[in-house]
Order: C-alpha cells, then structure tokens, then sequence
C-alpha cells in the first residue's frame, strides 16, 4: 500500500482517501464475501469497513501497517453483519450450463456445495482465519496481527476449521465409496 | 478419506471463486459519506511513527544502547514472586546483548474487563514486567483487576498504557503511560520551532525546566517524587492550547522516530485535563511515567460522548497511586 497516500488520507485529505478506497474497495469486498458468503453483507460489511477506514485514520500509528489493520476492520465488521443476521439465508449458486458433466466436474460440485455447507458451519472468527491464510496468503504472524489475537489462537483456529472442512469432504466421499463398493 | 493437502488444495481452490470486484455503487455510497464522517482524532496518546527509515534492526540495536522506547509491553512475572529488590543506590547491570522480548501481550492472563475492550487486552489481577523495546531494565508493578493494557492499533512493538477499565473506544483515556524521550520539543504545537539538542534535556532538572518554557502549557513547580526506588521529580502541566491550534501537536520523539502528543493537556475547548509527569533518572536514562491523575471524565472518554463527570474516576485514583508505590525497577544500563 502507497504509505503517502494512507499519511494523506489520516490528514484528512478526502481525494486522497478516494483513491485509498479504490485501491483496497475490491481486496476488502473479496475477503468479506469469502468471509460471509453472501453478496449482500459482504457489501455491507465492506461499505461499514471503508467508512471505519476514514473515520479511524488518524488513530492509525503505523501507515506501514494500514493492510493488517484494514482486515481487522473488516474482519469487526463481518461480525457486525454475521450478527446482524444470525440465521444464514440459502446462498443458492449459479452453475454455468454447459460446464461438462463428467466424474471430475461433478466431483467438484459436490466439493464445492460441501464446503459450503462446512464453511458455513464455521464462526466468522475460524472463516477469517481460513481466508485471511488461504486466500490471502497472508503468513500466520501476520494473520495473528491483523485479527489481534495471539499465533497460537491463529493455529487453533486454522487447524479446527481445516479439520471441519475435510470432514464436509469426507462426509461426501464416505456414501460415494460405498456406493461404489457395491 | 482426504489428505491434509488435498483438502488445502481443494478450500484454496474454492475460494478463489466468487466476486473479486467491489461495486461502484458501494463504492460511491461510501465516497459521498465521506464529507459528512468526521475523523476520529486520537487525543489519548498516539506515538505517530511518521519517520520510515527506522527498522526493527535499527530497534534491535538500539535497544542495546540506548533506551528506546515508547509504550510499553506488559508480561506477566511468570513464577516471580515480589519482584526484584529495589535499591536506592542502583548497581549498573551489563546492557543485554539481545533485545528484550517481543511483544507478548498473549501470555497475559486475559480477563473479560468490559465493553471497549478485547479480550486479549485485559489483564488479569497480578504482577505485570514491561519489557520489550521499552526498558532495558526491569519494571515490575502489580495490577488490581479492571485495568487492561491499552492497544491503540495493530503495532504490537509499542504497547503504550496501562488504563483503568475500558469505558469507551479507544480506551478510557486514563491511566499510567510509560515513555522513554528522545528529543523533546520547544514548542509542542509548533513543529517549526524545533526540538532540544538531547544533551539540554538529558537530567531531571533540564527535562523539566524544558517543559516549564512550552507556550501556552502552565507547570506546577517540580516536586521531589520517587519511583521504584529511584529520586525524581514530578510536575503537572495544564496548556490553553486546544486542539484547534495544536492539531498535530507532540511533546517529544522516541527514539525509532515516533512522537507523543500532548495528552490530555491538549484537547477541544473544555475537555483538557491536566498530565501529571514523574520524571526519574535510572543510571542516566530518563524514566518518564505519565498519568492522568485527576477525577474527572478524560478528554477520550469527553470525546467519544462518555458525559462529564467530577468525580468518574476519583476512586480509581487511589488505585493508580497503589500501582506506582508497587513500581520496583531494577535497574537499567548506564549511558556511554
């Protein structure tokens, strides 16, 4: 992140900040809507988090860290949205026609709507682990910072949502070898 | 059955898909609250790192020679009971040849203290040890319950304050700041009236003297004080300054570049509060312990709309001051 820019911004410079916006607006909405899996929080949350950006700016003491501490923020407010609707809403996906049907592509559908349902079983603090880690690629220490937690929470938490998934997995695999057992 | 990396293979794999880009409508929504969002002023003590050449090397090294810091980390005095001995007539020890512990604020026993506050950042009743960048020494103190270490931001190199409950965001704005100074200014709300040559600020008496000529800051005349066993002075400064012309203001510079502003002295009209110093000399280095020693509602708590009260934290002064007679420090490296 341009660390002038984010100097501008804590000094209230508003166009400086709109182009801190554009710059990060699309990173912050791909991690919420990974976090919450839905599109309309995911917005919400991310609108709530760029505001929040503007608004605490200035208690920023590091501009060099302005990455981790925008995902804290994000990661606060997909709290905020998971909270706000407690009961997960069917997120019905959309596959695309003519994408082949064969074993493989059929096994990664199930894959998919699997993990969904396991991500799903997630709390929103395993989810941001997962993402921030998996999607973002982000090293553990600094995925610790960002969420303000100590490493070893970051590992527990990695490990028992990993753990949850590969069960969603197996729990797809065990009926199909079954089947074709028989 | 899947393989550890199977399944990693696979969750990465699946969460590249879904949306990446940000609607412009959301985008736009945000950009037109902008004018109407006031910014959050950080009037509770913010070391602003504003100088970007300093690394955690450069740190790593200067915590071998000189006393860096700003902030403070508390640890919890694993297995020690009382702490260290205080003498009066400090022995130099040896300057360690490698830095003090990172951060570690995880290994404190965290205790719920209240909204405001994480988890994580509240401290469990017992004996607290700074260390870290901010004393090569050690300074124990022992904590009651319902005070947390306050944690600003994301920079978990400088722990800076010890404060009593949680009341608001950002903290309560009252409690105990521990500092080392670097180069203090002449004039806290005018940068281009430079700071000090560090030599005309290195005793006791110069630091204090220094603070007596800021404009617009009255100081009581310096008492004798002593901390942990070490003589110094203590002074209170109030200012007329208000945040209109002190906007950016800072007191002094740490040593990695940061600098302290002038809290709670300096705030809006009407919610300034006065900033009692303890200034001790710990073989040449310069322990400054600031508090807000005073009764009312602090200006953070003043501004995130907590209302004026003259007496909110008149018993958690008698708290504070049970916390600086339990200060024990055990020396630090004398100066070259």
């Amino acid at each position: 992140m341009d660390t002038d820019l984010v100097v501008r911004a804590q000094r209230g410079d508003e166009e400086a900040f709109a182009s801190l916006a554009v710059a990060v607006g699309d990173r912050l909405h791909a991690v919420s809507h990974r976090i919450l899996r839905d599109i309309d929080l995911a917005e919400d949350a991310t609108q709530q988090t760029l505001l929040a950006i503007w608004r605490d700016l200035p208690t920023l003491r590091d501009p060099a860290r302005f990455d981790a501490w925008s995902y804290r923020l994000l990661v606060r407010a997909c709290y905020a949205e998971g909270r706000r609707t407690r009961q997960w809403s069917p997120n019905l996906r959309v596959l695309p026609v003519d994408e082949p049907a064969g074993p493989d592509a059929m096994s990664s559908v199930v894959d998919r709507d699997q993990l969904e349902r396991g991500f799903r079983r997630l709390s929103i603090d395993h989810r941001a682990v997962v993402v921030l880690h998996h999607y973002l690629d982000l090293p553990l220490e600094t995925v610790a910072e960002a969420l303000g937690v100590p490493i070893g929470t970051v590992r527990s938490r990695l490990h028992h949502a990993m753990r949850g998934l590969r069960a969603a997995l197996d729990a797809d695999a065990r009926p199909a070898a079954q089947e074709a057992t028989q | 059955m899947s393989t550890d990396r199977d399944s990693t293979r696979i969750v990465r794999s699946w969460l590249e898909e879904g949306v990446t880009a940000l609607p412009d409508r959301v985008l736009d929504a945000v950009l037109d609250q902008v004018p109407a969002t006031p910014q959050r002023r950080s009037w509770w003590p913010a070391w602003r790192f504003d100088m970007n050449t300093y690394t955690k090397l450069a740190m790593t090294a200067a915590a071998v020679v000189v006393v860096a810091v700003v902030g403070y980390n508390l640890l919890p005095n694993r297995g020690e009971t009382g702490g260290p001995s205080v003498s009066p007539s400090p022995t130099p020890v040896a300057p360690s040849a490698s830095p003090a512990s990172p951060a570690m604020l995880e290994q404190a026993s965290p205790a719920a203290c209240g909204p405001g506050g994480g988890a994580p950042d509240c401290l469990a009743p017992g004996t607290y040890r700074l260390t870290g960048n901010v004393w090569p020494g050690e300074i124990t103190m022992d904590v009651p319950a319902g005070w947390f270490e306050w944690l600003p931001s994301t920079d978990r190199d400088a722990y800076d304050a010890l404060l009593v409950g949680p009341s608001t965001r950002g903290g309560s704005g009252w409690g105990l700041v521990f500092s080392v100074v670097d180069a203090v200014a002449k004039d806290p709300c005018d940068p281009a009236k430079g700071r000090y040559a560090r030599a005309e600020t290195g005793s006791v008496d110069e630091l204090v003297a220094a603070m007596g000529r800021w404009p617009g800051f009255e100081a009581t005349a310096p008492a004798p004080t002593v901390v942990g066993g070490y003589n110094g002075q203590l002074v209170a400064l109030t200012s007329t300054r208000t945040v209109t012309d002190c906007a950016n203001g800072s007191v002094w510079t740490i040593p990695q570049g940061g600098s302290v502003n002038p809290y709670p002295m300096v705030g809006a009209a009407g919610k300034a509060r006065t900033g009692t110093y303890r200034i001790v000399a710990v073989n040449g280095t310069l322990l400054i312990i600031m508090t807000t020693d005073f009764p009312e509602t602090s200006p953070n708590e003043l501004s995130n709309g907590i209302a004026d009260d003259p007496t909110r934290h008149a018993a958690d002064q008698v708290v504070m001051h049970q916390i600086l007679d339990s200060i024990r420090i055990a020396g630090a490296p004398a100066q070259p």
